[in-house]
C-alpha cells in the first residue's frame, strides 16, 4: 500500500514535470540551435570536457546526425550531463561529421 | 510551379483567348450577337477561375498532408541506434586456470528516443560456456527526459553504485582485461537493479558542477556464494533496496563521488524461532577519476557488511554448514553455498593508464597505452566466503586501433590470504571492439 501511495505520487509528479517538454516547440528550438554557431562553440568545449571521462573520445565522423542525437541523449542519462550541454554537444557533433 | 503562378498562368490565357474571340467575330457578326456572346464568355471564366481556385486549394492540401507523412516517416519523432561492444581473449596461467582462448562476449545494444522525451537502452550478454551459449539481459531501461537536470529511468539498470559496473566495465573501457578483485560478477559492487531511479546533474559554476542518481529497486538476494547483487525480476521479501551516488567536480578533470546501498535479505531459518531471519546489507563506497591529456587515474573503495544471522555455537561447525545448505536448498553441501554468518567485505583498487601519445606523435607508438591497476578484496566473517579475499596487481600494455578497439595485454598476479587457494600468475590477452 505505502508503495502503491509512493509510485502514484512520483506518476503525477511526473506528468506535471513532463508536461511542459511534451509541445513540438523543444524541438524546434533544439534545430534552431543546431546551426547557431555560438552553440556550436558551447558543444565542442563540453564535448571535450565531458565525452572522454569514461571512455576515450568517439570521433564525430563515426556516427550520422540521427545517431549523435540518440547516443548522446544515451550518455547524457549515463554521465549525468545537464541536457543544456548535451543539446550544445549534439549540435556541434551534427556540424563536425562531415 | 507554384499554385500562385500558375493560377496567374491560366488565368491571363484565358483573359487572352477571351479578348481575341471577342475581337474576330465581332467583324462578323452583329453587335447583340456579340454582347451575348460576350455574357457567355465571361460566365465561362468565371466558372475556370474558380476551378482555378479550387485545384489551387486541393494542391495546397496535397502539401501539407505529404509534409506531414514525411515528417512522421523519415526521422521526425522517432530515432534509433544500433551499438555495443564484442571481445574475445586468451589466458595462460601458471596455477590451476588451464590456458586457453576466451570467447569473452558479444554486446549488442539498442538505443531508441522519441523526441526529446524518452529514450529506451537495453543491452544483453551473449556468452558461451563449454556446452551452451548464454543470453543474458544486461539492462532495458525506459528513461523518461523530464527536465534539464532530471531524468526518471524504469526498468533493469545498471547499478549507480560506485564507478566500474556502470561507466567502465564494458572490454572497449576498461583499461584491462578483467575487473578489479571484488568487482565485477562475484564482487561485492553490485551489478544491476530493477526498479526505478532518478538521476541527474547540474553545473554549479563554469567549472564546478555535481551529479546525482537515486534508485529504488527489488534489491539483491542471497544466493551462490554470497550476496546476488543483480536486478531480480521481482522482489523476494517485499522490501525495496535503496541506493545511489552523489558525485562532484570541483574542477572539470576531477570528479569525486560517494555511494550507498541499503537493502533487507531473507536469511536462513532461525532454529529457535523457526521463522526465516531478515538480514541486513549495508554497503557504502568511494570513489575518483582524474582524467587529463593522456593521463587516467581512478580509484574505489567500497565496503558492505550483511548482519542479522542467527547465532551459532559453533560458527564454523556442522551447523553452520546445515545451515548454509538449507538456504542454498540443496543437500550437498555445496562449495558455492550461501552465507551463513554475518559478514563483512571491503574491495578497493587504484589504476593508472598513460597514453604514449602524450610523449610522441609518432603514428605507432603513439597508440600504445602502458597500465598498472592494483587492488584488494578481503571478506571476513563467513568462512567459506573468506575464500574469495584476493589480493591483485596487474601491469598492462594496450594498443589502440582506434578510441574503441583495442589489444591489451597484461600479466595478473593474484594472491590469496587463504592457506587453501594457490596463489596464481597470469597472462591475459583481450582483443576488444565497441561500436
Ligand atoms: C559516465 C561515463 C561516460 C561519459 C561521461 C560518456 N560516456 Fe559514452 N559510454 C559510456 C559507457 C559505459 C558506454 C557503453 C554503454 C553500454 O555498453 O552500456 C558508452 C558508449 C558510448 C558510445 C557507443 C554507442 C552507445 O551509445 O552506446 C558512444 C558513441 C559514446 N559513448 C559517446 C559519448 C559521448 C559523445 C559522450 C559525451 C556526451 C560520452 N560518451 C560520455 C560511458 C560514458
Amino acid at each position: 500500500m505505502r508503495y502503491a501511495i509512493v509510485i502514484t505520487a512520483t506518476l503525477l509528479a511526473t506528468l506535471g514535470l513532463m508536461a511542459p517538454s511534451l509541445s513540438v516547440a523543444q524541438d524546434t528550438e533544439a534545430e534552431a540551435a543546431a546551426s547557431n554557431p555560438m552553440e556550436i562553440a558551447r558543444g565542442a568545449q563540453a564535448w571535450s570536457r565531458e565525452c572522454g571521462r569514461c571512455h576515450n573520445i568517439r570521433p564525430p565522423s563515426e556516427l550520422s546526425d540521427e545517431e549523435w542525437r540518440v547516443s548522446v541523449a544515451h550518455m547524457r542519462v549515463r554521465g549525468n550531463i545537464p541536457a543544456d550541454e548535451a543539446r550544445a554537444i549534439v549540435a556541434f557533433l551534427q556540424a563536425s561529421n562531415n | 510551379m507554384s499554385s500562385s503562378k500558375l493560377k496567374i498562368g491560366v488565368v491571363s490565357a484565358m483573359a487572352l483567348a477571351v479578348s481575341l474571340s471577342w475581337y474576330l467575330p465581332a467583324y462578323a457578326e452583329g453587335s447583340d450577337a456579340v454582347l451575348e456572346r460576350m455574357e457567355q464568355l465571361e460566365a465561362e471564366l468565371q466558372a475556370l477561375r474558380e476551378q482555378v481556385n479550387q485545384n489551387a486549394e486541393t494542391a495546397e492540401d496535397a502539401q501539407q498532408t505529404a509534409n506531414n507523412v514525411d515528417a512522421d516517416v523519415n526521422g521526425g519523432d522517432t530515432t534509433w541506434h544500433i551499438a555495443g561492444y564484442a571481445h574475445a581473449g586468451a589466458i595462460v596461467s601458471d596455477g590451476d586456470t588451464e590456458d586457453s582462448f576466451l570467447f569473452g562476449g558479444f554486446n549488442p545494444a539498442f538505443h531508441f528516443q522519441y523526441r526529446d522525451l524518452v529514450m529506451f537502452e537495453g543491452e544483453v550478454e551473449i556468452t558461451q560456456t563449454d556446452n551452451e551459449t548464454n543470453v543474458e539481459l544486461e539492462n532495458a531501461q525506459i528513461n523518461l527526459l523530464l527536465h534539464d537536470n532530471v531524468t526518471i529511468a524504469a526498468g533493469k539498470f545498471y547499478s549507480p553504485v560506485g564507478q566500474f559496473q556502470e561507466r567502465l566495465h564494458p572490454a572497449w573501457i576498461n583499461r584491462l582485461p578483467d575487473a578489479p578483485a571484488g568487482f565485477g560478477h562475484g564482487g561485492i559492487q553490485p551489478l544491476t537493479d530493477v526498479g526505478v531511479m532518478a538521476r541527474g546533474g547540474a553545473r554549479i559554476s563554469n567549472d564546478m558542477r555535481v551529479n546525482y542518481s537515486v534508485a529504488v529497486g527489488n534489491g539483491p538476494r542471497l544466493g551462490h556464494g554470497g550476496v546476488e547483487l543483480e536486478g531480480f525480476a521481482s522482489d523476494d521479501n517485499g522490501n525495496k533496496s535503496v541506493s545511489g551516488r552523489l558525485g562532484f567536480f570541483p574542477f572539470p578533470e576531477l570528479e569525486v563521488g560517494g555511494s550507498f546501498m541499503t537493502a533487507e535479505l531473507i536469511g536462513p531459518e532461525d532454529h529457535e524461532t523457526e521463522s526465516l531471519t531478515d538480514i541486513d546489507f549495508d554497503l557504502w563506497g568511494a570513489d575518483f577519476a582524474y582524467v587529463r591529456g593522456p593521463w587516467r587515474f581512478r580509484g574505489e573503495y567500497l565496503t558492505a557488511e550483511a548482519t542479522g544471522f542467527p547465532a551459532e555455537e559453533d560458527d564454523h561447525g556442522p551447523e553452520a554448514a546445515f545451515i548454509r545448505a538449507a538456504a542454498e536448498g540443496d543437500d550437498d553441501h555445496g562449495e558455492e553455498a550461501s552465507l551463513a554468518e554475518n559478514t563483512e567485505w571491503t574491495a578497493w583498487y587504484v589504476e593508472l593508464a598513460f597514453r604514449m601519445s602524450g610523449l610522441t606523435e609518432h603514428s605507432f607508438v603513439r597508440n600504445f597505452e602502458p597500465v598498472v591497476r592494483y587492488g584488494e578484496y578481503e571478506v571476513t566473517g563467513d568462512h567459506e566466503a573468506e575464500e574469495q579475499s584476493e589480493d591483485r596487481f596487474n601491469v598492462g600494455l594496450n594498443y589502440w586501433f582506434s578510441p574503441s578497439i583495442v589489444l591489451k595485454g597484461s600479466v595478473e598476479w593474484r594472491d590469496f590470504p587463504s592457506d587453501e587457494i594457490e596463489d596464481e600468475t597470469r597472462t591475459l590477452f583481450q582483443l576488444a571492439y565497441g561500436f
